[in-house]
């Protein structure tokens, strides 16, 4: 008795530092990330915290102004809500497109075809090109006067368009550059497809169901727990949205495509505001945070995870 | 994972190697260009020897003329150095932040006095002049406006230019239009414009976007964007004589290209854009005239800004002056760079070969460009020119100008009432300006 429990204990024991060593291993593989947050931005986090209570515009000290940034966006500000529109609008088409475009792809990637292997490269090649390359390529691309697209609707007798100089067209055109990345999720998904057990369409080939069927039925919910995490991810990232609008729009023509971010950069760097942009930026994190957490809380209903033998 | 014990200490000394990167990253201020004042004067190494840092948005080939004057000056004053900092992007968040952590260059050049001013962080000039006796009526007085902001004077002066505009001779001769004189008026540039465009040709660019430069319209017609003080803009925005000029710049647009673009033709587009001859006109000041006369393609002319009924030429002057921090630590050294380069000697070298114009008076009489036939417009706009821009005259004038910006695109994009546009825009600005 007492043998077994001390052989007990020196198993939980040692149990207990393996796990230990597992953390501390653990701990040490994302310590480069770990060190670099806390030194490098945790500190810059809370100090924009701190300024985004007061005025300051880089030189002397800041002026402490209780909420007053707060409050001055929401009753005070022309462009706040105009901006703060523009990224909702900007998000909420590009979000879903992307991952419908994301999943037909990789449906079509998916099949057996000869050959398959160069045409997965050749959709995923695009989404290596990004930020100011990308921006800067469609800058040509979508030329009002040479641009090889308008130079194409022209061939096929269609009229020209000014995607990028026309206040209500810029903000869609920047929504189709941007699904230029979708190359990215489709990879995901198409990974996400592969590992879905062809046991299931099997035996749904047995009960005659047909290949819609076999989609809604068995594909799509299988890869939900994928379809989350790219909303998510690409959620956020759509929502700080810069780079394209910084360099092809400006924000505009006439503020079309003036986004949160760019309101943001404009404050501090134009008119050097630093505490009223970290205000902004401070609330846009807690929009983000929010909208995260119901599409988390949401996800129960959708999300389906082998694991549980399906969702309710 | 099972890691042999050798390969564990592999893992382990990459991490420890990352991590050490990493903080090196940031440990790394004093190597990057911005030496400690300390550093410089263990430099020279010989006994009294300093160097001096000067930061400049010049360069390439705008920065040569700048080189040169500084190779004469460290010439007369072999103990002094200057080491030269071409900073073309984003220069004053470079400047604010150098300021802001007293590691600012020794003398910089600067142009938005407003901004720097307010933080305390910049050398008052008027006492270096006074001690030196130091002329400043040597100087064009609207341009040493320029170098002042609260009272007091923040710098002297380094070049200037005004704005005028250029005219492609071969389009108006296709169109058998005549070349624009100077004091021609609004409606006849209106026509001008008109007949100059047709499909792949624009008369002339008006964009909603450049507040700036659509001033010397508001001027000459007796109005102006904000009060002289830059406090009170409801009332003066919407004046009754602005309503006349923006219901003219709205003509303007309407007349020729209707583009609504932010960065299409602004600037530096529309200059290539009036190379190619696609653009018959165009308003500029004289910094690109060098490179297009040198070019020899294309058969140029100038003329001086379009007048209203009754109105005079008020021109708009870009310009800029040289600076030192408050923190400096070789300021007497730094006086005398200031004194060289806006002085007789550096302003001869410097504007030479039709670079700029001098702000000294007794130099631009001697270079004689207001008599040159493509530089004569521009030496015309600074004559009547007296007014400071309206970004001079407020520290948060970019704020207001968004306001403004707004409202024009309104009226140009969607053909807003003009009176009641300019009337709420120049609520919305007061709300700021105070």
């Amino acid at each position: 008795m007492a043998l077994a429990s001390s052989d007990t204990l020196k198993m939980r024991r040692s149990a207990k530092l393996k796990r230990r060593r597992e953390n501390v291993a653990g701990l040490m593989f994302i310590s480069p990330w770990l060190i670099g947050f806390l030194l490098l931005m945790f500190g810059p986090l809370m100090f924009s915290l701190v300024i985004s209570f007061t005025e300051w515009n880089m030189v002397g000290s800041p002026k402490y102004l209780g909420l007053d940034n707060y409050v001055r966006m929401f009753t005070n500000d022309p462009f706040y809500f105009k901006a703060l529109g523009v990224t909702f609008k900007y998000v909420f088409i590009m979000v879903p497109l992307q991952v419908i475009f994301a999943i037909l792809i990789a449906l079509l990637l998916n099949r057996a075809t000869y050959g398959i292997k160069f045409f997965r490269a050749v959709f995923y090649l695009p989404s290596l090109i990004q930020g100011v390359t990308l921006a800067l390529i469609f800058s040509w691309m979508l030329n009002d006067d040479f641009g090889p697209v308008n130079y194409m609707l022209e061939l096929v007798g269609l009229p020209r368009v000014h995607w990028l100089t026309d206040p209500n067209v810029a903000l869609y055109a920047l929504i189709f550059i941007a699904l230029w990345g979708v190359g990215s999720p489709m990879v995901l998904y198409l990974s996400a497809l592969r590992s879905v057990s062809s046991e299931y369409y099997e035996a749904a080939d047995i009960d005659g169901a047909g290949p819609v069927r076999k989609f809604f039925n068995i594909t799509l919910p299988l890869i939900t727990p994928t379809i989350l995490f790219n909303i998510l991810t690409s959620l956020i990232s759509a929502f700080q949205t810069i780079v394209l609008a910084f360099v092809l729009t400006g924000g505009g023509p006439a503020n079309s495509t003036y986004f949160y971010s760019l309101h943001v950069y404009r404050n501090a760097f134009t008119h050097f505001k630093m505490g009223y942009a970290s205000a902004m930026a401070w609330v846009m994190f807690v929009l983000i945070v929010i909208l995260t957490g119901l599409i988390l809380k949401s996800s129960k209903y959708w999300v389906h995870y082998e694991a549980d033998g399906g969702g309710r | 994972m099972k890691l042999s014990k050798n390969r564990k200490w592999v893992v382990l000394s990459l991490v420890a190697a990352l991590c050490l990167g990493l903080l090196s990253a940031c440990g790394g201020k004093s190597e990057s260009g911005v030496n400690s004042p300390e550093a410089s004067a263990e430099n020279g190494g010989k006994e009294g020897e300093v160097t001096l840092r000067f930061m400049t948005w010049d360069s390439g080939q705008t920065l040569q003329p700048y080189q040169n004057a500084i190779n004469a000056f460290m010439e007369k004053h072999p103990n002094i150095k200057v080491k030269v900092e071409s900073v073309p992007d984003n220069y004053d968040q470079k400047l604010l932040t150098s300021l802001a952590s007293e590691t600012a260059p020794d003398v910089f050049m600067a142009w938005n006095y407003p901004l720097y001013v307010p933080g305390g962080a910049l050398e008052d000039m008027q006492t270096w002049a006074d001690k030196d006796n130091y002329d400043l009526a040597k100087y064009y007085p609207i341009l040493m406006d320029y170098m002042k902001y609260d009272g007091k004077l923040w710098g002297l002066p380094t070049t200037y230019s005004t704005r005028a505009i250029y005219y492609n001779k071969k389009l108006f001769d296709d169109a058998g239009v005549p070349y624009p004189k100077d004091g021609w008026s609004w409606d006849e540039f209106v026509d001008t414009v008109q007949k100059l465009t047709k499909p792949g040709q624009y008369g002339f660019i008006m964009t909603p976007d450049d507040v700036m430069t659509m001033q010397p319209y508001v001027w000459s017609n007796g109005g102006d964007m904000v009060s002289e003080d830059g406090k009170q803009i409801d009332g003066v925005l919407n004046s009754p004589e602005n309503v006349k000029a923006f219901t003219f710049l709205k003509q303007l647009y309407d007349a020729s290209s209707k583009i609504n673009s932010a960065g299409k033709f602004s600037t530096n587009n529309g200059l290539e854009s009036f190379q190619t001859g696609q653009i018959a006109m165009f308003d500029n000041g004289m910094w690109p005239l060098g490179d297009i006369l040198k070019e020899g393609k294309l058969d140029l002319g100038t003329v001086t800004h379009p007048l209203p009924e009754g109105g005079s030429l008020k021109g708009i002057i870009h310009t800029s002056g040289y600076s030192m921090p408050k923190s400096g630590k070789n300021k007497e050294a730094a006086w005398e760079l200031i004194k060289f380069m806006s002085g007789e000697e550096g302003i001869k070298i410097i504007t030479a070969n039709k670079f700029a114009f001098s702000p000294v008076i007794s130099v631009d009489k001697e270079n004689g460009y207001a008599t040159d036939p493509y530089l004569e417009a521009f030496a015309k706009e600074l004559e009547g020119s007296d007014k400071l821009i309206a970004s001079m005259r407020n520290e948060k004038w970019s704020e207001a100008e968004d306001m403004i910006r707004a409202g024009v695109q309104a009226i140009f994009y969607s053909n807003a009432d003009i009176e009641k546009t300019l009337g709420e825009a120049a609520k919305q600005a007061q709300d700021v300006l105070k």
